[in-house]
C-alpha cells in the first residue's frame, strides 16, 4: 500500500494558512503547549490511522508539533488550532510518503492491542480486521475516515484536506463501502464475516 | 438478529450523538462527487470552516458498525498515555526555534 494521495493545497509543510504580512499575535509557549496537549491524543490517533505504524506515527506527530511551533506565527489565534496542526501533520506525512514508497507497514503489536477491544466485536466486526482493511484503502479515503473518527466535522475535514465538502462525503462513503467489501471478502474466506449494510447504504446512498 | 440489535443499541450509546449523526448521514450525500483518484477535478468549491453547520439536516438513525469500529480504533489510540518524549519535547520548546515569516 502506498500513500500517494497527498494534497498539499491545504497549506505548505509548515501548515502556513495565512500569507506573510497577515500575522496576528503569535502563540506564547504556554498557549501553544496547552493547545497541543489538548489535541495530542487525536493527533497521534490520526497519524497512526493514516500511516499504520505506531513509531512512524509518533515521529510524525512529534515533527508536526515542532513544525507547528516553528511556524506559530502563521497561526491566527481564535481560529481552529486542531485543523491547523492536522494540516501540518498530514502534509508532512504525504511529503514523507512520496519519498519513501514502503511507508505503511502492518503493525502486529497494534493489532494485538486492538483485539482486546470488545464492544464492536459483538456486532460482528473484528477491529483488527477493520484496521487491516483500512490499510488497504486508498490514502484519500483512509484519511477521511480517520478524520471523521477523530470527531472532525465535514467542514474541518475539507479544510484539512483542501477538498470540497462534497468530496469529503464522497470519499467517506466510498471508504466505508470499500471497507465493507473487504470485510465481506474476508468473511467469505473464513475471516470476520459479512458486515450488515447500514440503512443509507442499503437504500442506495 | 436480536442479539445484533441489542448490541447495536449498546454500541450506539457509546458514540457521541453529533458524531453519530455525522457518520450516518454521509452516504446520503454525493457519492457521485469527487472520485477515487487523488483529487483530480475536485477543487470546485473551497473549504470553509465557519458558518452554520450544514449536512446535519438529514437525521438517519441507522447504526453503521464500520463507523463505530473506526471510531473505536481511533479512540483506542487516543486513550493511550502521552509518551514521555512528547512531553519532553514540549518542555524544550525554545523561542529561538521560530522561523521568521517568509523564510
Amino acid at each position: 500500500m502506498t500513500m500517494d494521495a497527498g494534497d498539499s493545497r491545504a497549506g505548505g509543510d509548515d501548515g502556513s494558512l495565512v500569507p506573510a504580512g497577515d500575522q496576528a499575535a503569535t502563540l506564547t509557549k504556554d498557549q501553544f503547549r496547552r493547545e497541543v496537549l489538548a489535541i495530542l491524543p487525536q493527533l497521534r490517533a490520526f497519524a497512526r490511522g493514516i500511516c499504520g505504524n505506531r513509531d512512524l506515527a509518533d515521529d510524525l506527530a512529534q515533527e508536526a508539533m515542532m513544525r507547528a511551533w516553528a511556524s506559530r506565527h502563521t497561526f491566527r489565534p481564535g481560529t481552529n488550532f486542531k485543523a491547523w496542526i492536522f494540516i501540518i501533520l498530514r502534509n508532512r506525512c504525504y511529503s514523507l510518503a512520496r519519498k519513501n514508497s514502503r511507508f505503511v507497514t502492518w503493525d502486529p503489536e497494534a493489532a494485538e492491542r486492538i483485539l482486546v477491544a470488545q464492544p464492536t466485536q459483538h456486532v460482528g466486526i473484528d477491529l483488527a480486521d477493520v484496521q487491516k482493511a483500512l490499510e488497504k484503502l486508498p490514502a484519500e479515503q483512509r484519511e477521511m475516515l480517520m478524520l471523521v473518527a477523530a470527531d472532525m466535522s465535514y467542514e474541518e475535514a475539507a479544510e484539512i484536506t483542501g477538498c470540497a465538502i462534497g468530496t469529503v462525503k464522497s470519499r467517506i462513503a466510498r471508504g466505508r463501502l470499500a471497507l465493507r467489501r473487504l470485510l465481506a471478502e474476508d468473511g467469505e474466506e473464513g475471516g470476520a464475516g459479512v458486515v450488515p449494510a447500514p440503512a443509507w447504504f442499503a437504500a442506495g446512498g | 438478529m436480536e442479539t445484533l440489535e441489542r448490541h447495536t443499541l449498546i454500541a450506539r450509546s457509546r458514540i457521541h450523538p453529533a458524531q453519530h449523526q455525522d457518520q450516518d448521514t454521509v452516504g446520503q450525500g454525493s457519492a457521485d462527487e469527487g472520485g477515487d483518484g487523488p483529487d483530480h477535478g475536485e477543487e470546485a468549491e473551497p473549504a470553509r470552516s465557519s458558518g452554520p453547520a450544514p449536512d446535519r439536516e438529514e437525521p438517519d438513525l441507522a447504526f453503521d458498525p464500520i463507523a463505530a469500529a473506526l471510531r473505536q480504533i481511533h479512540d483506542h489510540v487516543a486513550a493511550e498515555d502521552i509518551p514521555e518524549d512528547f512531553l519532553r519535547l514540549l518542555d524544550q520548546l525554545d523561542d529561538s526555534q521560530s522561523r521568521e515569516p517568509g523564510k
